[in-house]
């Protein structure tokens, strides 16, 4: 009786034993279907990571367009003189008309756009890229920050900011992600470009250019009149090389020279003007002239690629009468 | 009854142990597995993703001289071919390839790491200096250059290929060229010169230096193709009313035209004294990494002479006792081919008046800009190495719409 009570008892253990083992078992099953749901979520988590990752190194590209496209415009834009037209005149017929702010930031967001374009165009079509499943926009128009011009000196406007203004950015593998949106950077130069664009305007603006010359034409006169010219030209020069970098005005090459009048009215029309307008003709005895600028402190793209101004301008000078040497002889 | 018991207590121990066995097994084989195999995948990823990271950090970060990303940077180097940037005095120069050595090193250590970029193809474009003896014998190279070559430069630009060119005459040539099957007087000064062809003299003298000499007192200074090469090289191309000087990022290159010794004489002049105008030439070009493009002109033949208004046809061949042929194929041969040789230029022997406009072309189509083909910085990986992770991440250059691919390596050590 106590062997059968005795192996009974055992039997009992074993079967509770096994009941708690099947429990174990019971709960390890458990934990492991909650763990392939986490596994589950971690992969869409990984998945999602690579969607986002991809989506920043497109945004990153872009971003680095955005720095190429805006610089290479701004030089192009100062070598033709503030706009996208290499005809612009500042003074026209002594008239002061210097490329405004908004001018020179709206000639710098089209140029841009010129130069996105194509690379926008390229890096759609880049393998690389299209193996990502990464497809995005064309950009439609740049939009850029520029320094405020009073607050400008020749050592603090180094940088300006730029961007496409809403840029769309798909990934449709490993999940569907997107950016829309704009996508600037605030780092483009080192250029001086709103500095100069500041000090030429304010010495264009009153017609100081002007005054200048007649000063200097003033103050030289047993000289014929075109030599007369030639020296305030470089008066021109010299008070704008101080203007421009006080401290170091060897950075800048200035230099003034007479160029043939143009054929055509040399008033500035605005962006917003029909091409339509119309010819009317140059008349008179203006002179015209260029005054050419190189700053020569940045590369802002490496090697030679320092930004230059061209700028135009017809006048009239105004040639002081001269006192006759002689006028106190009897 | 005894009996039973013990079976009951065989049945249990049997149980309990087939239930052990099991338990262990399923603990074994997956969970164990499944941990160790999850949790290697998870090293792996999480290394390859911070390898990752920290290539992308490093792309993105500013250099504080120029205040530009190492994106910018690498796009700027790729296009220049070089991987030393000159940013102006304000910031002076960057040497890309050290700025990304520190930083990798920081991160990933000496000797884990490797990247390449290979540069693109970029062409630069061409600028040329020609030094042009303007000695009758050349009267009809002299017509063919300044009447084909403005075209042909037109024509290659339209190819996408830019290139200008100034001549340096050496003096006003005197002598007859053929128009309409009849001779008539040469008048350089018509020639016509466009924005990317210029023609001017050769000053006498430049930053105190002779552009012009006769070999010996019957030597011709519009012949010294020498000392005229120095000047040209220093003085550069036309690039305004009374302007002269190379851009930069071109590829530079001179020409002397000429089927005589400089100074003349047709090898008839002491050669020492011909060879000094010639050395100077040289060695400017090669201190100023010029290419030089020796034309040899072949005084072989006739020669459209003006003597007095009259136009005259000669042959100069051995004129007056004067070897011209002889010379013109021999030293003036040798010494344009040592000039060119020696600059990394190749020589043009101009047996027919069209060769000289031809070999413009040629040489502007064929010559190529001194640029390193690719980036490469780090230790090249072993080949032996585990655990490889690489990243290619794409870079925009200066060059409009241009991409170039960054590969980047990394791995353990040991």
């Amino acid at each position: 009786m106590s062997t059968l009570r005795k192996g009974v008892a055992y039997s009992v253990i074993a079967i509770v034993a096994l009941v708690g083992i099947l429990a174990v078992l019971g709960g390890l099953s458990y934990q492991s279907t909650v763990g392939s749901g986490v596994s589950e979520s971690d992969s869409l988590r990984v998945a999602q990571d690579d969607s986002t990752q991809k989506l920043e190194y497109t945004k990153g590209m872009v971003l680095q367009n955005v720095r190429f496209s805006t610089l290479s415009a701004t030089l192009d834009i100062t070598k033709n003189g503030g706009t996208t037209d290499p005809e612009t005149y500042w003074t026209c017929n002594n008239v002061p008309q210097p490329v405004t702010s908004a001018e020179f930031m709206a000639a710098i967001s089209n140029g841009s756009l010129q130069y996105m374009i194509p690379y926008i165009e390229a890096l759609k079509k880049e393998p690389s890229l299209v193996a990502k499943d990464i497809t995005l926009s064309d950009p439609e128009c740049m939009s850029v920050d520029l320094p405020e011009g009073s607050a400008c000196n020749h050592l603090n406007c180094d940088y300006f900011g730029s961007g496409v203004a809403d840029e769309t950015l798909d990934v449709s593998s490993p999940v569907v992600t997107s950016y829309k949106g704009p996508l600037n950077v605030n780092d483009v130069g080192p250029v001086r470009a709103v500095h100069f664009h500041n000090v030429l305007y304010n010495f264009f603006e009153n017609n100081e250019i002007l005054q200048v010359m007649s000063t200097s034409m003033a103050a030289e006169c047993p000289q014929s009149e075109l030599v007369k010219l030639q020296i305030a030209m470089e008066d021109v020069c010299d008070e704008l090389k101080k203007r421009l970098d006080p401290d170091n005005p060897e950075y800048i090459i200035c230099e003034m020279k007479l160029i043939p009048a143009p054929h055509t009215d040399c008033t500035r029309l605005k962006k917003e003007s029909t091409c339509f307008s119309g010819i009317s003709l140059q008349s008179g005895n203006e002179r015209a002239a260029l005054l050419h600028l190189e700053d020569l402190k940045y590369e802002p793209l490496g090697d030679a690629t320092h930004m230059e101004w061209n700028i135009k301008m017809v006048f009239e000078e105004d040639v002081p009468e001269c006192t006759p040497i002689n006028n106190n002889l009897p | 009854m005894k009996e039973k018991g013990q079976t009951f207590e065989m049945f249990g121990v049997v149980v309990l142990g087939v239930a052990l066995i099991v338990l262990l097994f399923f603990l074994g084989i997956f969970s164990v597995k499944g941990y160790t195999g999850a949790s290697g995948e998870l090293t792996e990823r999480h290394e390859l993703e911070s390898f990752k990271a920290g290539v992308n950090s490093i792309l993105y970060t500013t250099e504080p001289k120029t205040g530009k990303t190492i994106t910018e940077l690498l796009g700027i180097a790729s296009k220049k071919g070089n991987t030393t940037i000159y940013f102006g005095p304000g910031v002076g120069s960057i040497d890309v390839k050290k700025e990304l050595e520190w930083r990798f090193d920081a991160i990933y250590g000496k000797g884990n790491w490797y990247l390449r970029i290979p540069f693109p193809n970029v062409s630069a474009d061409v600028q040329i200096v020609a030094v042009v003896d303007t000695s009758a014998s050349m009267c009809d190279e002299i017509n063919k250059l300044v009447t084909d070559v403005p075209e042909i430069l037109e024509g290659i630009r339209a190819k996408g290929k830019k290139a200008d060119m100034t001549i340096f005459r050496l003096g006003t040539p005197s002598c007859c060229i053929e128009e309409n099957g009849k001779l008539v007087p040469f008048d350089i000064n018509k020639a016509k010169t466009t924005d990317y062809f210029h023609m001017t003299t050769m000053p006498q003298t430049y930053q105190g230096l002779q552009c012009k000499n006769p070999c010996g007192a019957r030597g011709s200074s519009d012949e010294d193709w020498g000392a005229g090469l120095e000047c040209a090289i220093m003085m550069g191309p036309y690039k305004g009313p009374g302007e002269f000087g190379w851009r930069e990022n071109v590829i530079r290159v001179a020409i002397p035209i000429s089927d005589e010794l400089p100074g003349g004489i047709e090898c008839g002049c002491p050669s020492a004294i011909s060879r000094r105008f010639f050395d100077r030439g040289m060695k400017k070009a090669i201190d100023e990494e010029i290419y030089v493009f020796g034309f040899r002109g072949d005084s072989c033949g006739i020669a459209n002479t003006l003597r007095d208004g009259v136009c005259e046809r000669e042959d100069i061949s051995n004129y007056g006792g004067i070897p011209y042929c002889a010379c013109s194929r021999g030293a003036v041969a040798d010494w344009m081919h040592d000039i060119s040789n020696a600059t990394g230029g190749e020589m043009y022997n101009l047996s027919y008046v069209v060769d000289s406009a031809d070999a413009i072309e040629k040489l502007i189509m064929s010559i190529q800009p001194n640029r390193v083909p690719y980036l490469e910085a780090g230790t090249i990986p072993p080949k032996d190495v585990k655990n490889m992770r690489s990243v290619t991440s794409l870079l925009p250059i200066t060059v409009l719409g241009k991409y170039v691919e960054l590969f980047v390596y990394n791995w353990n050590k040991g």
